[in-house]
């Protein structure tokens, strides 16, 4: 450290208050203060006012482009008069966004017979069924139409009667265009520009606000309980282990101090049927009060929460055979301890109870049943988001066991997890996931599948720090172009803004007897290239495959002494990272 | 010249014509003349396996090539929130002027149709074949497998001269042949002649030259520009809805020439006052020899005088009445260095297709099947395809998206009979009266400008109008009915004796009062209308017809007589021109 420098840009005392903090945090900590001051720079050149920008939206909805161009003008003429307003398209704005804006001005058409614009289909019957409240939030709606039709600027009126319905303050009367809507368009933006004031500094800003220390930090043993806002099945209907999207709602100050590369614990719940289907086999009720850690519980909810009904403990499995006196369980105990691994890694706890049947009383139950554990999901949203919001890829797993289908605990209680039930989750710091220190260095991405997610969350966080300007290159593996290009769409855009440098993408119906090696090596140059000049290779997704592929990667360079040279340079500089599961 | 005759001494208005700079027109004028003929960057968006789309430029362009981005917009919202690009999707419009095919090409496009597009074969109003649901990687391909059996798609859509249609009828021995030909050598002609599609699509690579196109020039033409021919009485192609219409004139048994017919246009949009279908002006005589070379004269001179800055006034009917028809015809005349000849008389009974089995002039045989919509899918095309595993005539595309067999010899009749019946066809040679009289176009889920069902309405529709008309014992009375998706046209709809074009999802414009011969101009009778609101004015009016008709009075000739729609003589003519 420059003590010149440090002792010009800080007072004695600043430094000390600064040393004092710095000294009680541990390296992820600290890292994730970098991460934050960083940010915080970026997106404001000052730190946070405490007294925050009113924050202004120009909203379009558009099918022919009209509305758009109108909003456009909108902006420009906001900016020129130094008022800050955000340009927003409809189709990509959800309802729970409202919240987070005091002024809205709404513009937009009407098609048919009283019809949104088709790509704000969904954005106007979510909010036509709204019903919280959007009391502080004042707005001005723009409606374009054509008067040749019954139903003119249906649309704008309905949007406009809705927002009041839910209580926001109209700014001034809706105007209604017919096909020429130039001249009463501009006379709205003008009205509308008055209601907004300027800016007081340069730009507006959102940086995320300090962690109110005072709360107790989530953890594996203190999980955050939050709310499931959406959940989109990303995957076409006829497959058969589907992969989903789902967003979670996070509270303002929710303290996960999540990098991008992190991970969430999600705590699953056994089904119903499992819970009832257990309690049945060994006669208990489910009502009897057992106590876990010093909680009471009915047993049928601490079956369901917290014991793994499914994979049975070494441990359990000798108590059971003490209470059953089963003789062929007791040799099974006291013989082999590989055969009864063996056993142990092939049954389930309902076949055992079947194979051998016998009681045990609830507390005793849950006490030795294996605890339900938490399965780790890659966040796949820039962890610094405004919205907050926390996005996971989660693939729902099922697999076939004496001619059963079963499902994976965790994947399929999240993927049938209805909008507005509650999952409990913890922040799990994924060190060897995480973006290099230096913010140039290239980015070479590999995923398979849902291995995709946290690269989502690079890319997203890229995109948004200025200071971060990685080359980076994604390779993706799936089924179907076009039906598992998962998160297309913003990988295109990501594309269209230079967040990302280059795709390539590997299709197993299209290519079926191409692997990731075989991809690889049709582009070997460009990827020693981009490995000799220092670019970090992260890997995620299956991990059968993904070691199959550098195994075999590793074999098909092994004759060429400069790339292997440059393989092992990548190995020692640690510059390789591996999300496999 | 006699020059006291014609307005040509008043200068013609060029403010908007290809006479001004590039960068002044209309952005697609500028995106073509900065395409390098046609090629824009469609080769390198061929290689893009992140998209299935082309770049946006680039879908204007492929329009020239006869290639056209859509996607299935009934599951577009459905792949948006799963954060997936729409499913782009191409369709591919043959070149086939005539609309004549041989067995082995049309075995090759079913087995290419199977192979690569979603929904079969589609017959065009148009008289070509449309495949649908062609994905980006696969147009190569199916563009290379066409070329093996001489078939490409150069200038099936675009600012070009579209597939030229021909009628038959093969009344006269000699005659439909020879306008076949005609046809044939004039879509040959007039194509454009760059060597982008060669390039971009078979792989040949030859160096770009300036003199590319030495007759549309490096801007083309203002907007699409068709051109047909048809054979009196028979009136298959409508030819009053062509931009360059021509007409035989038979005369002692022999093709003596063409009656010229100009600046017919169906499109029309409802958002403005200066649009406005309009039927072809009859303005002369040609000899049959001059057929080709008088196209392309038209041709230049739409190019030349076209509106290129306000692209719905750029179709060639309305420069047509920009220019005033007497300068036109000045025009070409001067053009030509010869003066037409006046128009000889010929006479339109019908623009339907003859239905089930017809004897020609040369003791040959040919069969109309009639193919609801065009659509030539699931059980029909397995049926299609077993038929020409042995057929020996040769097979029509007709405008009424049906189906023609052709040259079958007397001794085969018989056989041809059985196999369509074993096959299981017979029942489309004897289709239901109004349905062989009934034209929509594709309108939902594909087509992007769809505002309402057309195609897969129809049948529905069609139900409802043929249990109206039993109620008034009109079964046996065909009426000419035209349903589309939106107002462009495409079936053309405002030649129909009732017509509906699409305006909303149920709501469409009722138009009375075409004629069952192509020749009259349906009217507005009311705006935006739904299903119960149509069947009941219809209702209404079959009842009077059924009550005053006159033997083998049409209903859209009643309509007019009975002053229920005004007669053309009575109507504004277009609404632009006063």
């Amino acid at each position: 450290m420059d003590m010149v420098i440090q002792e010009t840009l800080f007072s004695a005392e600043q430094w000390g208050d600064i040393n004092s903090l710095i000294n009680g945090l541990d390296n992820s900590q600290k890292k994730w203060l970098g991460e934050y001051l960083w940010h915080l720079v970026d997106s404001d050149n000052s730190i946070h006012n405490a007294k925050p920008e009113l924050r202004t939206v120009v909203a379009y909805g558009t099918e022919t482009g009209n509305c758009r161009a109108i909003a456009e003008r909108f902006f420009q003429q906001a900016n020129q008069h130094n008022k800050p307003v955000e340009l927003i398209d409809l189709a990509q704005f959800k309802i729970r966004h409202l919240k987070q804006i005091d002024s809205l001005f709404v513009i937009c058409s009407t098609h048919g017979d009283g019809d949104p614009p088709e790509p704000i289909e969904r954005f106007y019957e979510t909010l036509l069924a709204e019903d919280k409240s959007l009391s502080p939030l004042s707005y001005s709606v723009l409606a374009l139409g054509d008067s040749s039709y019954d139903k003119f600027c249906e649309t704008g009126r309905q949007i406009d009667n809705k927002l009041a319905a839910l209580g926001a303050s109209r700014l001034q009367e809706r105007v209604e265009c017919d096909v020429d809507y130039q001249s009463l368009a501009e006379s709205w933006i003008a009205t509308s520009l008055s209601h907004i004031a300027e800016s007081q500094s340069a730009r507006t800003s959102s940086a995320p606000i300090l962690q109110n220390s005072s709360t107790t930090e989530i953890s594996k043993a203190n999980p955050l309980t939050v709310e499931l806002l959406e959940s989109i099945r990303l995957s076409a209907a006829e497959r058969n282990d589907p992969i989903y999207h789902l967003e979670i709602e996070l509270p303002d100050q929710h303290g996960l101090n999540l990098l991008p590369g992190d991970s969430v614990g999600i705590f699953p719940e056994n089904t119903p049927q499992k819970v009832s289907q257990t309690l049945e086999l060994l006669n208990l009720l489910g009502d009897e009060i057992v106590t876990l850690k010093d909680e009471s519980y009915p047993l049928a909810q601490a079956l369901r929460q917290f014991c793994d009904l499914n994979i049975i403990s070494n441990r359990f499995v000798k108590k059971w055979a003490e209470l059953t006196q089963s003789e062929t369980l007791e040799q099974l105990v006291n013989g082999d301890q590989k055969i009864l691994k063996a056993y142990l890694g092939k049954t389930h706890l309902h076949e055992l109870l079947v194979a051998h049947p016998g009681e045990m009383d609830a507390q005793t139950l849950v006490d030795w049943l294996r605890p339900l554990q938490p399965r780790l999901y890659d966040v796949a949203n820039n962890p610094f988001n405004h919205d907050n919001e926390l996005h996971i890829t989660v693939e729902r797993c099922s697999y076939l066991k004496n001619g059963n289908k079963h499902y994976g605990i965790a994947s399929h209680f999240l993927t049938t997890l209805e909008v507005g039930e509650n999952i409990s989750l913890f922040p799990q710091r994924n060190k060897k996931f995480h973006l290099p220190d230096n913010p140039s260095v290239p980015l070479l991405m590999i995923a398979v599948g849902s291995g995709i997610s946290p690269y989502r969350a690079f890319i997203q966080h890229i995109a948004n720090a200025s200071q971060r300007n990685h080359p980076a290159w994604l390779i993706f593996k799936e089924n179907s172009f076009h039906e598992d290009f998962l998160y297309q769409t913003d990988w295109l855009e990501a594309l269209r803004n230079n967040d990302i440098s280059r795709i390539d993408t590997l299709f197993t119906e299209e290519t079926p007897t191409d692997s990731l090696t075989d991809k690889l090596l049709q582009n070997l140059s460009d990827f020693i290239g981009w490995i000799e000049s220092g670019a970090h290779l992260y890997l995620s997704g299956h991990k059968h495959e993904l070691k199959v592929f550098e195994d075999e990667f590793v074999q098909a360079i092994a004759n060429d002494q400069h790339h292997l040279a440059v393989w092992h340079a990548l190995i020692q500089q640690k510059r390789i990272h591996r999300n496999l599961y | 010249m006699n020059k006291a005759n014609t307005p040509m001494n008043k200068p013609i208005d060029r403010s908007s014509d290809i006479s001004q700079p590039v960068d002044d027109l209309h952005e697609n004028e500028q995106l073509k003349s900065r395409s390098h003929y046609l090629r824009g960057t469609i080769a390198s968006g061929l290689q893009d396996r992140l998209s299935g789309a082309l770049a946006a430029d680039d879908t204007l362009l492929t329009k020239f090539h006869g290639i056209y981005q859509q996607d299935n917009r009934d599951i577009r919202q459905n792949r948006l929130a799963r954060k997936l690009e729409p499913d782009y999707q191409f369709m591919v419009r043959l070149r086939l002027p005539g609309g004549v095919l041989s067995r082995a090409q049309w075995l090759e496009i079913d087995r290419l149709s199977r192979r690569y597009a979603s929904s079969g074969i589609r017959i065009t109003t148009r008289q070509t074949i449309q495949l649908h649901g062609v994905y980006k990687h696969h147009l190569r391909t199916l563009l290379n497998s066409l070329r093996h059996v001489h078939i490409d798609t150069i200038a099936a859509c675009g600012d070009d001269t579209r597939g030229i249609v021909c009628g038959a009828n093969p009344s006269v021995r000699g005659v439909e042949s020879a306008v076949f030909q005609l046809a044939q050598q004039t879509s040959d002609q007039l194509i454009p002649q760059t060597t982008a599609y060669p390039e971009i699509w078979y792989g040949d690579s030859n160096a770009l030259t300036s003199t590319e196109e030495p007759l549309y020039g490096p801007l083309y033409l203002p907007r699409k520009f068709k051109i047909g021919f048809v054979i009196p009485p028979v009136n298959d192609v409508d030819i009053y809805a062509q931009d360059v219409g021509f007409i035989a004139i038979i005369e002692a048994g022999h093709l003596t020439g063409f009656n010229l017919c100009v600046g017919g246009g169906m499109g029309q949009l409802d958002t403005r006052d200066d649009s406005y279908p309009r039927l072809a002006s009859v303005i002369g005589f040609i000899p049959s020899e001059m057929a080709t070379q008088v196209a392309q004269t038209i041709l230049t001179i739409q190019r030349d005088y076209g509106d290129r800055k306000d692209r719905h006034r750029a179709r060639f009917k309305y420069t047509i009445d920009r220019l005033g028809i007497d300068t036109f015809k000045s025009l070409l005349e001067q053009r030509l260095d010869s003066k037409l000849a006046a128009a000889r008389e010929f006479n339109f009974t019908h623009n339907g297709d003859p239905l089930g089995w017809q004897q020609t002039n040369t003791q040959e045989w040919r069969v109309t099947l009639h193919i609801p919509s065009g659509r030539v899918n699931h059980a029909l095309q397995d049926q299609l395809q077993a038929l020409f595993q042995f057929y020996d005539g040769k097979i029509r595309l007709t405008t009424n998206q049906n189906l023609q067999l052709f040259q079958i010899p007397e001794y085969a009749r018989q056989d041809m009979e059985q196999r369509l019946a074993d096959i299981g066809l017979t029942p489309l040679t004897r289709p239901q009266l109004q349905t062989a009289h009934t034209l929509s176009c594709v309108s939902l889920p594909t087509c992007g400008l769809a505002m309402a069902e057309a195609e897969r309405y129809a049948p529905v529709l069609i139900d409802k109008i043929n249990r109206l008309k039993s109620e008034y014992q009109l079964d046996n009375v065909p009426i000419n009915i035209r349903l589309t998706g939106c107002p462009n046209g495409c079936a053309r709809p405002y030649l129909g004796e009732i017509a509906l074009t699409g305006r909303a999802e149920g709501i469409y414009h009722l138009y009375l009062g075409g004629s069952p011969r192509g020749d009259r101009l349906a009217v507005l009778h009311q705006p935006n209308v739904n299903e119960p609101t149509i069947l009941d004015t219809l209702a209404v009016l079959f009842k009077r017809f059924s009550a005053e008709r006159l033997t083998n009075e049409s209903f859209g000739d009643f309509l007019v007589r009975s002053k229920i729609v005004p007669s053309p003589v009575e109507r504004p003519i277009n609404r632009s021109q006063s």
